[in-house]
């Protein structure tokens, strides 16, 4: 059994915003609507200051809790982990984006267009992919790796097989592969690495693990 | 669907190759092309701006078909009232003012070339112009100084200086190989493209250290492993401070690279009393001493035991002086350079540096100490099978620190040290990135060649009376005022374009004012944004008789055109561009060669590609003939249509169609890359997107050519500066100019240095104003979602800038911002001494008390979209002061401000 | 440092609506107002056979609560999809009460108004009294269970949420039954002992948010900066001002004056239903300023980098 997962080099990631733009061009998103959001955080008195980069999307967990407050079954796990939302059966109440402890979630209130009142051929055919009033999230491009591995490539080695974000990130900050096999680049980064996890003590579970700046 | 190769250049970092997915219609969305993983540094990924190339082609508010002006009022508050054309009839109107020119003449009474065009984006339009290039070289003389910010704000004394000691545009370093690197303000997180951010990204993976000195915590700083809160304009302080604590406070003698300071460098060259070399009698040849054998000899006579680097002798020579004059002594009393370095420097202690930088002396005593503890001198790796040092150390310069005043100090400073380390142009230290004052641009051991003295040649403006008297003239006069830019294709962006513009009203004391040009053509630039004074600029081009736009959207500058002529964009145009082996930046790609820009689908709009948009203005001028014929010499990227074996040749009578003049471009590019062997056409670029060969990565550094012809670096000791100077002085003295004597006491052989910062006090007060009632240094920093000011009319980068703290509005340190009652989003009034703005005020520790920082490039009033943004542009803020431009004619994009909380009443 | 908190500690907004979708992002407060007040004032009426009351909670839980809930949903036609999952989803499950509710309520009150042969035999309206208290509860508490469920922010992680939106339910429902007096005087002899219900709710009440509070600021620093954000920060007129002064101090001090003067309530009508809608207002600015307060904890807390 697989079990996909990301890892996050703290130590490499610029804040440089490529992920979540070639996501969002990748998956058809509007205005506001991103799948994987990079933020910031700045700690410290000056001089003595620490800012860095978090870029932050769906965790995938393994006890997820937005599965758990889901009302409509809308969102489901996969067997290998990937946590999905189904748009036919999202009835947009919110509760996963409120109880998701990594703010990966983002509704579509209504169908907005970066340009108000102008026509723009690439939004007209786009946006139709997703309909207003349901939610998004980071799937882990699960189309993508599902079509790459019928096409006999790996996840995470073969770039047609791999998500969007992990293949076009400049500072090769992301990794994607299986956790359940030892010998894959992302286990073996989060041992070397002492790879970890965001607040963990939620017992999340999480698929996304993060290397540590130092 | 369909994957259509191409490439990004949408700043000097690229070009980029990527990959667009075609489907149903549209440009879907687009890929990192991979295929050239081993080939390109960026290993075929792109940056965010790449991704927003799809909105930019898609953008409603993009010109979409030509415009011509209706209300003959020009005026930031007149609405040009554009109105739609056909494209023959716009293309005509234009070709009507080119014919009048060519009846007239092509230079104007003065002198002056009647046409003036503007290119920016600091050289990008080269990867957009498709055959322009030969357009313009069809025409005859144009004047290309009327530029925007690039180059006078840019790199500057970076690129003088630059192509001086180390053959570069740009000083980058070799970052994968590098274990410590002191970056000063190179902002390279936000600045250096995929190629620099992705080298810098593996190196923090595998271990190297880097130091950020900067006034704020700036996005690079963040993957720094220590961040400097330097104040303002201090870089070059910091830097004299490191070089005396290496020279004074440690063993130079044990812990330098003597060998590389001996015999790469002018430090043994005898400078006599006068401050010039001291040269052999009869052969007029430079002198060291050889402390063996206790004299004088040649410099690079074999027979030399060892260079003495100190002490004082006393030789029969001579020096050669300004204007060729010459002095004679039996017994001249004389020392190395390297001794007078050494004087030099003394002064300039950490202590002393401790207060004009505001950092502790013993900060700046630990980092000098790491630099030469990191420099492994001694070692050496093999490249391509050569050994050359490894020195893992270098010092890398932001533009802010290498313009303006302090900028010439900052970059000798820097390679002072890469000097005293040896980590200059050698495997893991300071590398340079191609030429662009020098040729072939892309390749800088083809243009080393050994000049005088035992350095290699460099191609100067001259300063005797004689060649001044033809130099060609242009509105910015840098063959006059500038030596150091030289007079190639380049030169005019580079020089002291402020200048032009600024003279255009008032010129100074016995300088001619120049005239206007017949016909401006403006293109990918915005100088009414990007250049200072954007007010008094808005006054200027309003007077201009005839300005066309080769335009996007409309912008703070074509809002005074008379014509607009919308181009296809990044993804609907063609043409072939030169990828490899190095650009501007710290871009060092494994092979080289040409990769084709091609459009992905059917553009949406009525826009023109550039190729057809030249041939017609070259027909309609009629100079076909020239143009054609421009395209066989190989004015495109330096590929001739003809050579041994091929002959691809236009027919200089005949229109060409677009896809016909790059077929035979295609072709004859592979020739050219294989000695004529081999042959791509067009079809096969359009598959394959690039075709490339084998660069030798050697060939990146200098060291080995510079070792395989004997030279050496002209440093630490400006021997041809100081001459160059001071027969510039002459020059001017004898037109009577005074105003360019602060400039003048730049050209020193060996720098002094001043607290720097304390300039822009100076000009505060010059004005009769308080410097204390502007305590802040307003300073401004680049983004990675933003390529200058070009793309600020996509809101899809807006969106993504915003996650990143700083975009849309100006950073106020936390307590400086609590002392003034200032809360995070605040409205508040940021006044200089000659503009007051409101904007909103971004509170964050990570910025020094002194210092206000702007991001980006906006103040944008007519751009879509971005005008609605309202973000402050440091431009605005800025005056004319003279005080404020180095040599080179630069300046620092730095102004005082205060701060105040908005009161209403 | 402020500044630096504020970009550690992110509020959420999901809740709050962005509006973007104009009034129908502003549904959610009402609804969870009203499915507060709707099953107190059930509790209430059947307490005191309160006719009017009844069919008054059923209004409320339909109008203000029902319609404004499908409203405030991204697809409202897909209501139904939520009683999906009342294996763990606490808003299936709150569906799910409210239709309990909403059937019991419903036949009950009309049991109670109406001679309904089936409905008025007595073991069917005892079941259905019993059925419709229990299921008032369950509605009335499940807004705090499914906020003291949220791992994910601190603040409402506790069991006082629960009890809190429990008891504040039937103290709005104790104020509006007195305040329905103001249009019925049926039942208004009852005034008295529901008053002096309702003033034990109250310092209940106000003891719990206190309680809450102290508990909380010595907590957590995300709940911290929740409790700093109701008390001294940007909710503070809401919190302070609305939910504790005017929604309770002053109700609370006001009757207490009443009884502790031995006053006869009855003269103090305008004074009394004016204290309800104090207390009503306290209520909807509790709820309201609860949920803005609730406060993710930092992404990543690094302090000694990361
Ligand atoms: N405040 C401030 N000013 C600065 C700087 C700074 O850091 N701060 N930096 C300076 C430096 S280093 C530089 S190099 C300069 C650069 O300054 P400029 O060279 O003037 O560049 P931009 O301002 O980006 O102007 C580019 C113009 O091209 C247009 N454009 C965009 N895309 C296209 C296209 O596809 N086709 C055509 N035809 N036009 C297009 C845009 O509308 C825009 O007006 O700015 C300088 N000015
Ligand atoms: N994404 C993107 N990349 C670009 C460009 C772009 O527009 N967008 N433009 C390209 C061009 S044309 C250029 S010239 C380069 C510029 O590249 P950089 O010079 O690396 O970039 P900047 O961010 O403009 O300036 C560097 C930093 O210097 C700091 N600074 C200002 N004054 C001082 C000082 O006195 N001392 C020190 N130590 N620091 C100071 C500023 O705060 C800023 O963070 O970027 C190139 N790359
Ligand atoms: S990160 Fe959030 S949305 Fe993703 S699985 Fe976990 S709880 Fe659900
Ligand atoms: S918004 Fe959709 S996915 Fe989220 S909990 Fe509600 S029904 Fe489930
Ligand atoms: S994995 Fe796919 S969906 Fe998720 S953030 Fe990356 S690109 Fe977007
Ligand atoms: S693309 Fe990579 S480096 Fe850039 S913000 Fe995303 S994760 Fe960080
Ligand atoms: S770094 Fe510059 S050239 Fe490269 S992809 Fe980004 S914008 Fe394009
Ligand atoms: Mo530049």
């Amino acid at each position: 059994m697989k079990r996909y997962a990301m890892v996050v080099d703290l130590k490499k990631c610029l804040g440089c915003q490529t992920c979540t733009i070639s996501c969002k061009l990748f998956h058809g998103l509007g205005p506001d609507i991103v799948r994987v959001k990079v933020i910031e955080q700045e700690e410290g008195e000056f001089p003595h200051v620490e800012r860095m980069f978090i870029p932050l999307r769906c965790m995938h967990c393994d006890d997820p809790e937005c599965l758990k407050a889901c009302p409509t079954g809308a969102t489901k796990k996969r067997t290998d982990g990937i946590v999905i939302v189904d748009q036919d059966e999202c009835m947009g109440c919110r509760y996963c984006a409120v109880v998701c402890p990594y703010q990966a979630r983002t509704f579509i209130a209504v169908d907005r267009r970066y340009f108000p009142g102008n026509g723009n051929l690439w939004e007209a055919k786009r946006y139709t992919e997703h309909q207003t009033g349901t939610m998004q999230k980071c799937d882990f491009c699960y189309k993508r790796i599902d079509e790459g591995i019928s096409r006999g490539l790996e996840p995470g080695i073969a770039p047609e097989a791999t998500p969007m974000c992990v293949i076009s990130c400049i500072g090769k900050a992301l990794y994607f592969g299986d956790l359940n096999d030892p010998e894959s680049k992302v286990s073996r980064l989060i041992k070397q690495r002492n790879g970890f996890r965001l607040k963990e003590e939620l017992g999340t579970e999480p698929s996304v693990y993060f290397l540590p700046r130092r | 669907m369909k994957e259509v190769k191409t490439y990004c250049f949408q700043c000097y970092n690229g070009p980029d190759p990527f990959k667009m997915i075609v489907e149903d219609g549209i440009v879907r969305h687009i890929e990192p092309d991979f295929d050239c993983a081993g080939i390109s540094p960026g290993e075929g990924r792109v940056c965010v701006k790449a991704y927003g190339l799809v909105q930019k082609m898609y953008n409603p508010n993009r010109i979409k078909t030509p415009l011509i002006r209706t209300n003959p009022k020009k005026g930031k508050n007149e609405d040009p009232r554009f109105r739609e054309a056909t494209w023959d009839e716009a293309l005509e109107l234009v070709a009507e003012k080119l014919r009048e020119i060519r009846k007239k003449g092509l230079l104007d009474e003065k002198g002056y070339p009647r046409l003036a065009v503007s290119m920016g984006e600091a050289g990008s339009p080269a990867g957009y112009g498709g055959t322009f290039p030969a357009f313009l070289s069809a025409w005859g003389p144009i004047d290309f100084t009327l530029g925007g910010g690039e180059g006078s704000k840019c790199y500057h004394a970076e690129h003088l200086y630059g192509e001086l000691w180390h053959r570069a545009f740009i000083v980058a370093s070799d970052t994968p190989r590098n274990r410590w690197t002191l970056s000063f303000g190179h902002n390279t997180n936000a600045s250096a493209g995929v190629s620099g951010a992705m080298r810098h990204a593996d190196a923090r993976e595998r271990g190297y250290k880097r130091i950020q000195a900067e006034p704020h915590l700036s996005v690079s700083a963040v993957t720094s492993d220590e961040w400097i809160p330097i104040k303002t304009k201090t870089d070059a302080p910091f830097m004299y401070a490191m070089i005396n604590v290496i020279l004074h406070e440690m063993a130079w003698e044990k812990v330098c690279d003597i060998d590389f300071i001996k015999k790469r460098t002018n430090s043994p060259y005898l400078i006599g009393p006068r401050g010039y070399y001291l040269r052999d009698i009869e052969t007029g040849e430079v002198l060291v001493w050889d402390s063996v054998e206790g004299a004088s000899k040649i410099y690079n006579d074999p027979s030399i035991k060892d260079f003495a680097l100190t002490g004082k002798y006393r030789v029969r020579a001579k020096e050669r002086g300004p204007d060729g004059e010459e002095w004679i002594y039996d017994e001249a009393e004389c020392r190395p350079a390297f001794q007078l370095l050494l004087e030099h420097m003394r002064a300039y202690t950490p202590e002393w540096a401790s207060e004009v930088c505001d950092v502790p002396a013993s900060t700046i005593r630990r980092i000098a100490r790491e630099m030469i503890e990191n420099a492994s001198i001694g070692a050496e790796i093999e490249i391509c099978g050569e050994k050359i040092p490894l020195r893992p150390v270098a010092i890398t310069l932001g533009k802010t620190i290498s313009n303006g005043p302090g900028g010439y100090q900052a970059c000798w400073a820097r390679t002072i040290l890469a000097m005293l380390t040896g980590s200059l142009e050698v495997a893991g230290g300071s590398v340079g990135a191609s030429q662009r004052l020098n040729r072939p641009h892309h390749d800088r051991w083809s243009s080393i060649w050994p000049g005088e003295d035992g350095f290699f040649q460099n191609f100067l403006n001259p300063t005797d009376p004689e060649r001044r008297a033809n130099l060609p003239k242009t509105r910015s006069h840098y063959t006059e005022l500038v030596p150091l830019v030289g007079n190639t294709g380049w030169s005019p962006f580079l020089s002291p374009v402020p200048h032009a513009w600024l003279w255009f009203s008032q010129s100074p004391e016995n300088w001619e004012k120049p005239t206007y040009p017949d016909v401006w053509i403006i293109y990918r630039t915005n100088p009414n944004m990007s250049m200072y004074y954007t007010d008094l600029m808005e006054e200027t081009t309003k007077e201009f008789p005839f300005i066309v736009s080769i335009g996007y959207t409309l912008d703070e500058t074509n809002w005074y055109a008379d014509v607009i002529l919308p181009e296809h964009t990044d993804l609907e145009g063609l043409q072939l561009f030169r990828v490899g082996p190095s650009t501007h930046s710290e871009a060092y790609w494994q092979e080289y060669g040409f990769a084709l820009r091609q459009p992905g689908t059917a553009p949406p709009y009525n826009t023109m590609d550039m190729t057809e948009l030249s041939t017609e203005l070259a027909i309609r001028t009629g100079i076909l003939k020239e143009y054609n014929e421009a395209i066989n010499a190989g004015i495109i990227l330096g590929i001739r249509l003809q050579g041994r074996g091929y002959n691809y040749m236009l027919n200089p009578d005949r229109r060409y169609s677009i896809e016909e003049i790059w077929d035979r471009l295609c072709r004859a590019s592979v020739r050219l890359l294989t000695n004529g062997k081999e042959e791509r056409d067009l079809e096969w670029f359009k598959q394959n997107g690039y075709f490339t060969v084998v660069y030798p990565f050697i060939r990146h550094f200098l060291h080995p050519v510079m070792v395989k012809w004997g030279l050496r670096y002209e440093i630490p000791y400006q021997g041809r500066l100081k001459i160059i100077g001071e027969e510039l002085k002459r020059r001017l003295e004898d037109k009577g100019i005074k105003w360019w004597e602060e400039q003048l006491k730049e050209y020193e052989a060996l720098p002094r240095c001043e607290d720097f910062s304390q300039k822009w006090d100076e000009s505060v007060r010059a004005l009769g104003l308080d410097p204390d009632e502007y305590p802040f240094y307003m300073v401004n920093t680049r983004s990675m979602q933003y390529a200058w000011g070009s793309n600020a009319s996509l809101p899809i980068m807006a969106e993504m800038a915003k996650y990143v703290t700083g975009f849309g509005g100006i950073v106020i340190n936390a307590s400086v911002a609590e002392k003034l009652g200032i809360e995070d989003g605040d409205t508040v009034v940021v006044e200089s001494p000659v503009k007051k703005k409101t904007c909103r005020a971004i509170v964050r520790e990570g910025i020094r008390p002194d210092t206000v920082l702007v991001t980006g490039q906006f103040g944008n009033w007519a751009v879509p979209f971005a005008k609605d943004l309202k973000i402050p542009s440091l431009n605005e803020f800025m005056y004319p002061d003279q005080r404020l431009f180095d040599a080179g004619g630069s300046s620092a994009d730095i102004v005082k401000v205060k701060v105040y909380k908005i009161t209403i009443d | 440092m402020i500044r630096t908190e504020r970009q550690l500690y992110i509020f959420q907004k999901d809740w709050t609506g962005n509006g973007e979708r104009g009034i129908r992002d502003q549904m959610l407060m009402p609804a969870i107002f009203f499915g507060a007040v709707s099953p107190g004032l059930f509790l209430s009426s059947v307490i005191f056979d309160y006719i009017p009351g009844l069919w008054l909670s059923i209004t409320l839980n339909f109008v203000g609560y029902g319609l404004t809930h499908l409203l405030y949903l991204g697809r409202m036609e897909r209501f139904w999809r939520g009683l999906a999952n009342i294996r763990t989803s606490w808003i299936s499950r709150g569906l799910l009460f409210n239709i309990l509710f909403s059937i019991t309520s419903l036949l009950y009150t009309l049991s109670a108004t109406f001679t309904i042969p089936v409905l008025n035999v007595s073991g069917v309206n005892t079941t259905l009294k019993i059925a419709g208290i229990i299921s008032a509860i369950l509605f009335a508490a499940y807004p705090g269970f499914m906020l003291s469920f949220v791992k994910a922010i601190p603040f409402w992680r506790s069991l006082l949420e629960p009890a809190l939106f429990f008891l504040q339910a039937i103290m709005a429902g104790t104020a509006i039954h007195i305040l329905s007096f103001a249009f019925t005087k049926s039942g208004y002899g009852n005034t008295d002992i529901l008053t002096g219900i309702n003033f034990i709710l109250m310092l209940t009440v106000l003891l719990l948010i206190m309680t809450a509070l102290v508990m909380k600021s010595l907590h957590g620093e995300a709940e911290r900066v929740s409790v700093r954000h109701l008390t001294i920060g940007g909710l503070s007129t809401y919190f302070l001002g609305g939910a504790l002064f005017a929604g309770l101090v002053v109700p609370i001090f006001a009757l207490s004056l009443i009884f502790a003067f031995g006053l006869d309530l009855q003269r103090f009508e305008i004074l009394l239903y004016s204290l309800m809608v104090f207390e009503l207002t306290g209520v909807y600015l509790c709820k309201y300023s609860i949920i803005r307060a609730g406060v993710y904890t930092p992404a990543l807390k690094s302090r000694i980098s990361i």
